[in-house]
C-alpha cells in the first residue's frame, strides 16, 4: 500500500531560543491510508514540531517530506513548494484539530465548518449543505445555527472535527485533541475523530500527553529531545529503531 | 502590592506599548484640537465673535470621534491586564484592591501617553501653524495652549481613562483561573429607530413652539439643527449598520465576507464606534460645502474681500475638521484592530496553520472596517440630504464643483480610514511569523 506521508531524515532547529539540542534530528516516519498514529513524548521533546513540519506549517533545516494527495495520490515534496502553495495544500489536502477547538466565536457551527470549504473556492450554498452533511454524521443535527459559546466542550470539538474532515483531506492532524475535555466527552470525541478520519480511510496523526488517548490509536511513536526513539510499528515499543530513517 | 503591579507594568511589551501609543496619538491630537479652538476663541479680529462660534461648532463636532479614540485608547488599556489580575486574585486580592491597581495602571499609563502626545503636539505645531486663517498663519504662538490648559486637558485625559477603567472592570469578573466578561454585548434593538424619530418630532414642534419667541427660536432652531442630527445619527447609526451588515452577510459568497460580516454583527455598536464618529462631520460638511459652494456662485466682482476671505476660512475649516475627525477614526480603527489581532492571535494563527493566507486574513479585518464606513458614511450623506434637502440639492445642480470637492475630501477621509486598517498588517506577520 502506498503511503499518504512519508518523512525522511527530518531535522529542525530555532534560531531564536537558547535551546542547545535541535527540536528535531533525524526523524523519518511512514505513514499509510487509514493509519492512525500517536505521536508521544515529554514536554519539549518535538512533538509540536514535528507535527508542524510533517503538515507544513514550519519547513525542516534538513530532510524531506512528501504528501500524496489528488486523485493519482501522486507524491508532493512539501520542500519544494513556497508558503502560499504550502498554505494552499493544508487548506486543500490536510485537516487540523486544535486542543480548544479554536473555532470562531462569531459564527455559527455550519459557518464555521463551511468556512473551510469556502476558503478554497467552494460556493457557499454547496458548502453549507456539505457542513450540515458532517454535522449530522457527528451527531450535531439540530445544532447548527448555535454559536461555539453556546455548545459544550464535546460539541465544540466535534465542530471543529467536522470543519478539519470537511475537505475530506489526504490527512488529519490533532494536537491534543482531548486535552480540554473530561475522560467521558474525551472517549466520545477521540471516536469521532478516528471514525471520520479512518473510517474514510484517511491516516489520523494525533500528538498526545495521554497514554489513554494514544492506545486508541493503531500505532504510537515516542520522541525524546526530538529523536524518534520508539515505534509500536517496529513490535517494540520503547526500543530505538535501526531502520536508517530513524535515531 | 500596587508599586509592584505598576513596577511590572512598564516591563511586560505585551502589555505597555500599544495603550500608551493609542494615548499618545489621542492626547496629539486632542492637545492640537483644544490649541486650535483656543486660537479661535482668543482671535484678534473684527468677526472674532463669528470665528469662536464656528470654531465652537467644530468641537461640538469633534467631540463625537474624539471621545470615541479616548474611549478606544483606555478601553484597550482595560484589557492587556487580565492575566496579571487573575494571578493577583490567586494570591487573594479582594475586587476593591483589583479595582484601584487596574486604575492606578490605567492612569499611569495614560501619563506616559500624554507626556509622549505632548511631545508629538508640539513636533506638529510649526507644521500645522502654517494653515492660514483670518488672513495669516495660526503660527506655533497661536497653537500654543500654555501650562494652565495643558494641565487641565492632560488631567481630563487621565481621568477619562481612570473612568472607562473602572468601568471595564465592572463588566468582568476577575477569577484565579482568568477574566471573564460577565455579559453578552448590548444588542442593538429598533427602537432605537422609534426614539429617534420622536427625537426628530419633538425637536421639530419645540422649534414650531419657539417660532413666536423671536431669539429664543433661533437659538432653538441652532441648537436643534446639530444637536438633533448628532443624537439621532449616533442612535440609529448602529441600528442601521446592523440592517446593511445583515444583508451583506446572507450575499456574501467568500469565506472572507462572511467572516467579515459575522464580525460586525457580533457588536455593531462597538463597530460604529470605531468609525461612526465621522458621521456627524460628513453631515455637518456636506451641508456646510454645499451651503458655502452656494454662496461662491454669487458675482465675485462685488464681493466683499472681507466676506470672500471669511467664507475661504469656513470652507479650510470644514475641510480640517472633516481631515480631523477622519484621522482619528483611522487612529481608533488602527488601535482597535491591533488590539483584536493580539487578544486573538492564537486563533488568528490556528487559521493560517489551517491555509488561510496572510492576505485573506487582513482581507476579513479591512473588509469589516471598511464596509462598517462606507455604510456610516451613506448614513451621513442620506441624512443630510434629507434635512438639507434644499440646499445640497440646489448645491447638486449648480455648483457640482464645490460638491464634488466635498465628495473628494470624503473620499481622502475614507482612505486614510483604510491606511489605519494595514497599519495591523505588521501586528498580523509577528503573529502569524511562527507558522511562516
Amino acid at each position: 500500500m502506498a503511503p499518504v506521508l512519508q518523512a525522511r531524515e527530518l531535522s529542525k532547529s530555532y534560531a531564536d531560543t537558547l535551546q542547545a539540542a535541535p527540536a528535531l534530528h533525524g526523524v523519518g516516519l511512514t505513514v499509510l491510508p487509514g493509519e492512525s498514529v500517536a505521536i508521544m513524548g515529554p514536554s519539549g521533546s518535538g512533538k509540536t514540531t514535528l507535527m508542524h513540519v510533517l503538515s507544513g506549517i514550519l519547513t525542516p533545516d534538513a530532510g524531506e517530506v512528501q504528501l500524496a494527495v489528488g486523485s493519482d495520490r501522486g507524491p508532493v515534496a512539501l520542500s519544494a513548494l513556497d508558503a502560499e502553495q504550502r498554505a494552499r495544500l493544508r487548506r486543500e489536502h490536510i485537516g487540523f484539530v486544535f486542543q480548544e477547538g479554536l473555532l470562531l466565536p462569531e459564527l455559527t457551527a455550519l459557518e464555521n465548518v463551511a468556512v473551510a470549504l469556502m476558503v478554497s473556492g467552494v460556493r457557499r450554498s454547496t458548502a453549507e449543505q456539505q457542513a450540515a452533511g458532517w454535522l449530522g454524521a457527528l451527531g450535531l443535527s439540530g445544532w447548527e445555527q448555535h454559536r461555539p459559546g453556546q455548545l459544550s466542550g464535546g460539541q465544540a470539538q466535534r465542530v471543529a472535527i467536522a470543519r478539519a474532515q470537511a475537505a475530506e483531506p489526504a490527512v488529519v492532524f490533532a494536537d491534543e485533541p482531548t486535552g480540554a475535555l473530561d475522560s467521558t466527552t474525551s472517549e466520545a470525541v477521540l471516536d469521532a475523530l478516528l471514525d471520520s478520519t479512518v473510517g474514510r480511510g484517511a491516516p489520523l496523526v494525533v500528538v498526545t500527553h495521554d497514554e489513554t488517548v494514544a492506545a486508541r490509536c493503531a500505532r504510537i511513536i515516542r520522541l525524546q529531545d526530538g529523536r524518534l526513539v520508539a515505534d509500536s510499528a517496529d513490535g517494540a515499543d520503547g526500543a530505538a529503531s535501526a531502520t536508517g530513517e530513524r535515531r | 502590592m500596587i508599586r509592584l503591579f505598576l513596577a511590572r507594568a512598564f516591563q511586560d511589551r505585551s502589555v505597555w506599548p500599544l495603550p500608551v501609543l493609542a494615548c499618545t496619538l489621542t492626547s496629539g491630537i486632542a492637545f492640537m484640537v483644544v490649541g486650535g479652538s483656543r486660537y479661535f476663541f482668543t482671535l484678534e479680529h473684527p468677526l472674532a465673535t463669528f470665528y469662536a462660534v464656528l470654531a465652537g461648532v467644530a468641537l461640538i463636532l469633534l467631540t463625537v470621534p474624539m471621545v470615541s479614540l479616548l474611549s478606544s485608547s483606555a478601553r484597550l488599556m482595560a484589557r492587556r491586564r487580565d492575566e496579571r489580575l487573575s494571578s493577583l486574585r490567586l494570591l487573594g486580592a479582594t475586587t476593591g484592591q483589583l479595582r484601584l491597581l487596574a486604575v492606578s495602571e490605567a492612569v499611569l499609563l495614560a501619563a506616559a501617553g500624554v507626556l509622549a502626545g505632548t511631545v508629538l503636539y508640539v513636533a506638529l505645531m510649526p507644521l500645522v501653524g502654517l494653515i492660514p486663517f483670518a488672513g495669516a498663519p495660526m503660527g506655533v504662538d497661536g497653537l500654543w495652549i500654555g501650562p494652565g490648559l495643558w494641565g487641565l486637558s492632560a488631567a481630563a485625559l487621565m481621568l477619562l481613562a481612570a473612568g472607562a477603567s473602572l468601568l471595564g472592570m465592572r463588566r468582568i469578573e476577575v477569577t484565579p483561573l482568568g477574566v471573564r466578561t460577565m455579559a453578552a454585548p448590548a444588542r442593538v434593538h429598533w427602537v432605537r429607530v422609534v426614539v429617534a424619530v420622536l427625537g426628530v418630532l419633538a425637536a421639530q414642534l419645540l422649534a414650531q413652539l419657539a417660532g413666536v419667541g423671536g431669539m429664543a427660536a433661533v437659538i432653538t432652531m441652532m441648537l436643534a439643527a446639530v444637536a438633533v442630527p448628532l443624537v439621532v445619527v449616533q442612535l440609529v447609526g448602529p441600528w442601521v449598520l446592523k440592517m446593511v451588515t445583515t444583508v451583506q452577510l446572507r450575499r456574501a459568497r467568500t469565506a472572507e465576507r462572511l467572516i467579515a460580516a459575522r464580525s460586525v454583527l457580533e457588536s455593531p455598536q462597538q463597530m460604529f464606534k470605531q468609525v461612526g464618529g465621522v458621521s456627524i462631520t460628513t453631515y455637518a460638511g456636506v451641508i456646510a460645502g454645499s451651503g458655502l459652494g452656494l454662496v461662491s456662485l454669487a458675482d465675485p466682482s462685488q464681493a466683499d474681500p472681507g466676506q470672500a476671505q471669511l467664507l475661504a476660512d469656513i470652507q479650510r475649516g470644514v475641510w480640517l475638521t472633516l481631515a480631523i475627525s477622519f484621522l482619528m477614526a483611522a487612529c481608533s480603527v488602527g488601535i482597535n484592530q491591533t488590539a483584536q489581532l493580539l487578544d486573538r492571535r492564537r486563533l488568528y494563527a490556528s487559521l493560517h496553520m489551517m491555509g488561510m493566507s496572510r492576505g485573506q486574513l487582513q482581507r476579513i479585518r479591512t473588509l469589516a472596517v471598511m464596509r462598517a464606513l462606507g455604510a456610516v458614511v451613506v448614513i451621513a450623506l442620506v441624512a443630510a440630504a434629507v434635512t438639507a434637502f434644499p440646499i445640497v440639492g440646489a448645491a447638486v445642480l449648480v455648483a457640482p464643483a464645490a460638491v464634488g470637492t466635498s465628495l473628494g475630501v470624503l473620499g481622502l477621509g475614507v482612505l486614510c480610514v483604510f491606511v489605519g486598517a494595514q497599519v495591523t498588517r505588521p501586528a498580523l506577520r509577528r503573529v502569524l511569523a511562527p507558522i511562516g
